[in-house]
């Protein structure tokens, strides 16, 4: 067994660029990193997501060498760097507050690091300009200005090419997007993904935004009080939350308690059937995604159906949030505006709603309180 | 604008000239050609004539500023290593320092002055030039401590960060990044620093012997007992035009930052 | 870069060396140039040293007897009356002044404005208070206490000026308007909003002027002539006039320990003080 995971290691370590080895980081009492294992694939869009506080950019620094874990190893393209200084690993880093130097401009930002490496002046100008051009920075107007007379998309793009252009292993994103409108901020991520595609270096984002980790990661790996709950593609961390924290914090969900006997959990207001592999006898937690939830005629043939009374609606646009009781649990369902029902829901009605027992997104034991 | 702010406007327009007004009037009987005060007769710079004729003014206009020089140059360089000590070593103990760093400037000057006497006299000093000096590093320190370690504060640590990521070691960061970024902070110290040598009177007035004059001592001794007159006019305006013009760049210095 | 590396392996390895190296010099420059002068204020204060700078070992409290016998306590108590009227003097004329500039001026003034009010902040008071000297000379108001007073306000006002300045600075303008639509009248709003909000700022201001002005040496001297006595005139007096050392030490001492004092009161309400 022992020989085996070795070979393992020694295999994926060829084509991981990053390898984090049981990680783990104290601050005073605090425990920002439990012990994680995390390998990130070369050339992967790969985010760090986790509620603020939870040590996803602990970790990211761990990576960079701007902290230095208190045990376990961080290897990267092969080679352990756990001890080396953060200008000894071949990384680039965006900062969340971007952190362009204020006393340079655009051009020597971006310069800096190839001037560093003593670069011929010829072929900094070039890789410099090559640069701003991947983020769409015409240099000619800008290479010359200073950080304050940049807009916030375009420092973001600034910072993305000075981090790029001595070509990088790995870069590593602290929630450059947080500072952004919403309109520019959803623009930046489909840029991000672009540019990540065109250099097809190794991205490490750190983000508390599910939306964005979803849009653009390969993988994600949900990061809670320092450990890692899962670490799966965007697809299974939505469909297949393997824990309750992820189910709860990726997306909205309805959560029914009970106890599972026989493919069916007993709850408050009837039987639920599952597909679980859970013990008989067992505590758990069911959750339901609200859009996976049919209402009126076409819950007619659902394996669970329930009738309840709606007792809000809200109209959202593209779908009406219906809140149904259930006896004492409120369901959320999600009802797009063309649902041919949809304009005949009113509040104070008794409704159909309906689901098979695979469409429930996961069955979670409950811990003894 | 309504009323009200109008009444504010004009009450606060008051409080300025009430700042300024003495300053004026003192500038602009240094040109005037009669002695007589309150009566302007005419316009003359003979009273800065007489200044530039005297010796004495000139010994103690070099004093002023032999001691200001070096008083900045010293505190500057003492001030600003204990500004980056404070914020980027990692010891204990900081609460404590930064406490007696401060506390030269909440003890009244009076105080201090003679205290700084006693001291000398006690450890068998003479006084001029040297203990002159002395104290006002003493006292300049904290100030260049107070306003360097301000700017330091206020700066974004990422910048550092950024900098040891981009391949920078900790001793290129410094030198292309955090001293460039402190510049401002060191260079209103510098000034501060100055002025506050330049024009001290209360601790050189303790801390001087016999023989060694500074400008603010000159202007002490000659308008005792209420003598105004235009020769001392002429030497107080020189003396706050080097100093408020130095404050204002100060001044302007820090407002930037903001 | 090979010396850049030795340098950096050189402060890991030694902090504490490192901190001795950088913090040392400043520290021990402040240690015998400022708090060793306070140990031999407060040993002469009790008559351990005598004439000529010779360590007598004859401990004695007749120098506090001495400064606290009703002509001193006299003088120390106009002292804390004038430092009250310039305190109170200095509010009045700033607040509204302050008020102006962080509320009502217009952007692009009011960094000219704040400056107007810090130039003369760091300008020596010997200067500020002979230009005053001019003005009274012509009224015929020298050497009277209405003298002083304006004085002391001219020269502590700045000092009053900033800190409210700062602190009104920082107030919330949409907090005035939250209050003004609730039906409050802008009088109304003022005290109760304004002014509890600033008052830390009041305290700043208040600590940063009074307790200097207790000691003030130059405006009593300079504009009060010998009408007016202070504790600052009389220790400068005792000091430069008499010679007399020992009296003059414990009176210092005394209004260090007023000063001391009143900071550490401050410091518990209020917290922090700005300078």
């Amino acid at each position: 067994m022992e020989m085996m995971e070795k070979a393992e290691y020694i295999t994926s370590e060829v084509e991981d660029m990053v390898v984090l080895r049981n990680i783990v980081k104290r601050f005073g009492k605090v425990v920002a990193s439990d012990h994680v294992n995390i390998e990130i694939k070369r050339n992967e869009f790969f985010s760090l997501l986790g509620p603020s506080g939870s040590g996803k950019t602990t970790l990211l620094r761990i990576i960079a060498g701007l902290e230095k874990p208190d045990e376990g190893v961080v290897i990267l393209e092969g080679k352990d760097v756990t001890n080396l200084p953060p200008y000894k690993r071949n990384i680039g880093m965006v900062f969340q507050h971007l952190a362009l130097f204020p006393h340079m401009t655009v051009f020597e930002n971006i310069a800096y690091g190839l001037r560093l490496r003593k670069f011929p002046e010829d072929e900094i100008k070039k890789r410099v300009y090559d640069a701003l051009e991947l983020v769409k920075m015409p240099p000619e107007v800008f290479a010359g200005r200073k950080p304050s007379q940049l807009s916030g998309g375009q420092q973001q793009r600034v910072a993305i090419a000075r981090a790029l252009v001595t070509q990088p292993a790995v870069l590593l994103l602290d929630e450059p997007l947080g500072a952004l409108d919403l309109k520019i901020r959803q623009h930046m991520m489909l840029e991000l993904k672009r540019i990540q595609r065109t250099v097809g270096t190794t991205f490490v984002y750190v983000t508390h935004d599910q939306g964005e980790a979803l849009v653009m990661s390969d993988r994600i790996a949900v990061i809670h009080e320092g450990r890692v709950e899962q670490v799966g593609t965007p697809y299974e961390v939505y469909e297949k939350p393997r824990t309750k924290f992820v189910a709860n914090f990726i997306g909205e969900s309805n959560f029914f308690e009970g106890i599972l006997r026989n493919g069916a959990v007993e709850t408050s207001f009837g039987l639920i059937k599952v597909i679980s592999d859970i013990q008989s006898g067992k505590k758990v937690v069911i959750s339901l995604r609200p859009e996976r939830i049919k209402v009126g005629k076409a819950a007619g043939d659902a394996e669970n159906r329930f009738e309840g009374k709606i007792k809000e609606i809200v109209y959202k646009g593209d779908v009406l949030i219906v809140m149904v009781a259930l006896d004492d649990v409120e369901v959320k369902v999600n009802v797009p505006t063309t649902h041919p029902e949809a304009r005949k829901l009113e509040e104070g009605e008794i409704i159909a709603v309906g689901w098979n027992a695979g469409d429930e997104a996961g069955v979670f034991e409950l811990e003894a309180e | 604008m309504s009323i009200r702010d109008k009444v504010m406007g004009l009450y606060s327009a008051f409080v300025y000239a009430f700042l300024y007004v003495p300053i004026l009037i003192v500038i602009v009987f240094s040109f005037n050609e009669s002695r007589t005060l309150g009566h302007f007769t005419g316009f003359s710079l003979k009273w800065y004539q007489v200044l530039l004729e005297d010796k004495v003014v000139w010994v103690a206009f070099y004093n002023s500023l032999n001691v200001a020089v070096i008083t900045t140059l010293v505190s500057l360089l003492l001030g600003t290593l204990s500004a980056y000590g404070m914020i980027r070593l990692d010891i204990g103990g900081k609460g404590a320092i930064d406490s007696l760093l401060y506390v030269p400037i909440i003890i009244p000057e009076i105080a201090e002055a003679l205290s700084l006497l006693l001291f000398y006299k006690f450890s068998g000093y003479d006084l001029g030039w040297l203990t002159v000096l002395l104290g006002h590093i003493a006292f300049d320190i904290s100030f260049v401590y107070v306003v360097v370690r301000a700017r330091l504060a206020g700066f974004d640590r990422s910048l550092e960060e950024a900098s040891l990521t981009l391949g920078a070691n900790e001793v290129q960061t410094f030198l292309k990044i955090t001293l460039p970024l402190s510049m401002p902070g060191i260079i209103a110290a510098a000034l501060i620093a100055f002025t506050l040598s330049f024009d001290d009177f209360i601790k050189t007035a303790f801390t001087t012997g016999p023989g060694f004059q500074t400008l603010p001592l000159i202007i002490w001794s000659q308008s005792a007992r209420g003598g105004v007159g235009p020769e001392l006019n002429a030497l107080t305006t020189v003396i706050m035009a080097i100093s408020m013009t130095i404050a204002y760049i100060y001044a302007r210095l820090t407002m930037e930052k903001q | 870069m090979s010396w850049m590396e030795s340098l950096i392996d050189f402060v890991r390895k030694y902090r504490l060396l490192v901190a001795l190296l950088v913090l040392g010099p400043p520290l021990i420059y402040l240690a015998i140039y400022f708090f060793a002068p306070f140990l031999i204020t407060i040993l002469y204060s009790f008559g351990f040293i005598g004439r000529r700078g010779v360590i007598t070992w004859e401990f004695t409290i007749k120098y506090y007897q001495q400064a606290l016998r009703w002509v001193y306590l006299k003088v120390f108590y106009n002292s804390v009356v004038l430092a009250a009227i310039t305190t109170v003097g200095s509010i009045l004329m700033a607040y509204p002044v302050a008020y102006f500039i962080a509320v009502k001026a217009p952007k692009k003034w009011k960094n000219l404005l704040v400056v107007s009010v810090m130039v003369p902040y760091w300008v020596d008071f010997l200067l500020r208070t002979y230009a005053l000297m001019n003005i009274f000379t012509m009224l015929k108001m020298m050497f009277t206490y209405e003298a002083v007073i304006i004085g002391m306000i001219y020269d502590y006002l700045p000092f009053m000026v900033l800190p409210l300045y700062a602190n009104l600075e920082k107030l919330d303008k949409s907090l005035l308007e939250a209050s003004y639509t609730l039906g409050a009248t802008p009088l109304k709003t003022f005290l109760k909003v304004t002014l509890p909000l600033s008052k830390p700022g009041i305290a700043s201001g208040t600590i940063l002027v009074f307790v200097p002005a207790i000691g003030e040496f130059i405006v009593p001297s300079m504009l009060g002539g010998v009408s007016v006595t202070t504790i600052g005139t009389l220790t400068w007096d005792l000091f430069l006039k008499f010679h007399n050392w020992w009296r003059g030490a414990a009176l210092s001492i005394l209004y260090i320990a007023v000063v001391l004092v009143t900071l550490i009161i401050y410091m518990r309400k209020v917290g922090e003080l700005e300078i």
